[in-house]
């Protein structure tokens, strides 16, 4: 069942911020969809990644386009928890009560990063605990509300002590952060020098109230038809030995709804079970259960949550349909006038997408999402070399006539 | 050692055209024509062999034409390319010693190399056939008469 007007165009919105969010990284937009989602379900999301590798950054983007009260912190051996949740008010403790200052603080935060939350003492920790199960702040007889929708958390690694491995389940998703690609240091450095020459570049924020919608929305989906197909993945990635509470089980509800939600479904169905693989708090056993849940998630589909669905799949289907939303979006953009000089580039791009769908599947396989698009970018690019000659599949003929050599090293 | 199959989900970076399949030279000349921007590509070329790289790395920025039949190939370590939809056999880890020790036996160090495994029927493969690439150039400073093959 479609979304009604009103939430479709809130997830639109929410999609075009992506989209501006990412043009001002490389590489990284899995890791801003996931910070979204979380948003969405107001739950926790955990970075797990290497010094320098945009985990900061992205946060503070994603804050700084959000109409939302932020608070940001990098935490280390020794911060005072009153860095963290504000000093006493001094007023107050002349009247007899001890009542901390929290404003602009954690407790009052509606966006929390918190960098290196590992490195967090006791008394942090107890009370960061209570801020992110309960949504509120208590300082001996003092308690309040904390508006707290989601804390984004980051570490260079995930802690071997068992305390602070149970503090850490508390953050429904957990990504892995590599650097990026050999192949993507050229982006990497325009897109950095332009952060540099004009560094103003901001996006228009979101509103709160689409988040907060969005949330109720998702709260709304029906999840009926992953029940039993949900079950069965938890069973199997338990029999493998993959730890999961029953607390993260039983939230991971709330990803699928909003995965669904965001994918323009009212309905969840085996096409939004993929966010599974962000609940396994542990890099191999992650791309381990990717893996082993291919069948389940061969159905994977979500146009907004691209890159986060397919870094969770892996699959062919999950390739697909990121082709299939690039070209759908590479096709709405055609310039107005053919006389336009943008058309020749645009053609182009086309055609490198037409490449990229052809290097992934061959005429027989093609998904019908994709046969459509290619049929579509044909007619584009009619008159062309490339649309006058059909498809071919990938060949590994050039390869198999080459007959074998002694030496698996022949220099060519 | 062996190469295996994977899915084809990684984005090509470049195109490998290779004699006498494809005709190398007849597409130099197709695409000096086409566009300006197919013109300034940067291209290798060996005896029977031509490589296509696509210019910008961003997956949404790069172009890259469209060659029926040619083997679409993709940066799987640094300074190495193998065929999309394949991959080495071998644990992440060791796979760049792996293939840069194995490069060194054969006086490759220091070159871009695109491998091609030899895969027939069978999903793994354990000949390969290298292709080093020793110098680009740009497409449209190709000679349209293209490569001596």
């Amino acid at each position: 069942m479609p979304l009604d007007k009103d939430t479709r165009q809130l997830v639109d919105s929410l999609n075009s911020h992506l989209d501006d969010l990412n043009s001002q990284f490389v590489g990284r937009r899995a890791m801003l969809e996931l910070i979204l989602l979380g948003l969405i379900m107001n739950e926790h999301v955990l970075l797990i990644g290497p010094p320098g590798t945009g985990k900061s950054a992205a946060v503070q983007s994603m804050a700084a386009g959000l109409k939302v009260k932020s608070f940001e912190y990098l935490i280390g051996r020794f911060t005072e928890p009153s860095e963290l949740f504000g000093g006493l008010d001094l007023n107050a403790l002349k009247d007899g009560r001890v009542e901390p200052v929290t404003k602009n603080m954690l407790p009052e935060a509606e966006i929390a990063f918190l960098d290196e939350i590992f490195l967090g003492s006791t008394a942090i920790l107890n009370s960061l605990l209570k801020i992110l199960n309960e949504r509120t702040y208590q300082r001996g007889q003092f308690s309040m509300k904390a508006p707290l929708l989601s804390c984004v958390a980051a570490s260079n690694h995930l802690p071997d002590d068992p305390l602070l491995s149970a503090f850490a389940d508390r953050f429904l998703l957990t990504m892995f952060v590599n650097p990026i690609g050999e192949d993507q240091l050229g982006d990497l450095l325009t897109v950095g020098w332009q952060q540099f020459t004009n560094p103003g570049r901001a996006s228009k924020p979101l509103a709160k109230a689409t988040l907060t919608k969005l949330h109720k929305a998702s709260l709304k989906v029906d999840l009926s038809q992953v029940n039993a197909p949900y079950a069965h993945i938890m069973r199997k990635l338990r029999l493998l030995g993959v730890p999961l509470s029953d607390r993260k089980i039983v939230k991971g509800q709330k990803a699928i709804a909003a995965a669904a939600l965001l994918a323009g479904r009212q309905v969840a169905g085996p096409e939004d079970l993929w966010p599974v693989t962000f609940l396994v708090q542990d890099p191999a056993r992650q791309s381990e259960a990717s893996e082993i849940l291919q069948n389940e998630f061969k159905e994977t589909h979500n146009p907004v949550l691209t890159e986060s669905a397919a870094e969770a799949t892996y699959g062919a289907t999950a390739h697909a349909t990121y082709l299939a939303t690039r070209g759908e979006k590479l096709i709405a953009a055609k310039p107005a006038l053919s006389t336009d000089p943008a058309q020749e580039i645009w053609l182009v791009r086309l055609e490198t997408l037409m490449t990229q769908i052809d290097a992934a599947f061959d005429a027989d396989d093609l998904p019908q999402s994709l046969r459509l698009l290619r049929a579509s970018l044909n007619s584009h690019l009619d008159g062309s070399e490339s649309a006058a000659i059909d498809i071919q599949p990938q060949t590994d003929e050039a390869t198999a006539k080459v007959s074998p050599k002694p030496s698996p090293w022949v220099t060519k | 050692m062996a190469w295996r199959r994977t899915d084809r989900i990684q984005m090509p970076g470049a195109l490998f055209v290779k004699a006498p399949e494809i005709d190398p030279a007849h597409y130099i000349g197709l695409l000096q024509n086409k566009s300006i921007f197919f013109a300034e590509l940067p291209v290798a070329q060996g005896l029977d062999w031509l490589v296509v790289f696509g210019a910008g790395s961003k997956d949404d920025a790069l172009l890259l034409p469209h060659i029926p039949g040619a083997t679409p190939i993709y940066q799987a370590l640094p300074d190495c390319w193998f065929p999309v939809g394949t991959a080495l056999d071998m644990p992440e880890t060791v796979q760049v010693s792996y293939v840069s020790a194995s490069l060194e036996q054969h006086n490759l160090t220091r070159l871009e190399v695109v491998i091609i495994p030899e895969f027939g029927d069978e999903n793994t493969a354990h000949n390969i056939d290298v292709y080093a690439i020793r110098d680009q150039v740009m497409l449209g400073d190709i000679l349209a008469e293209g490569p001596a093959l």
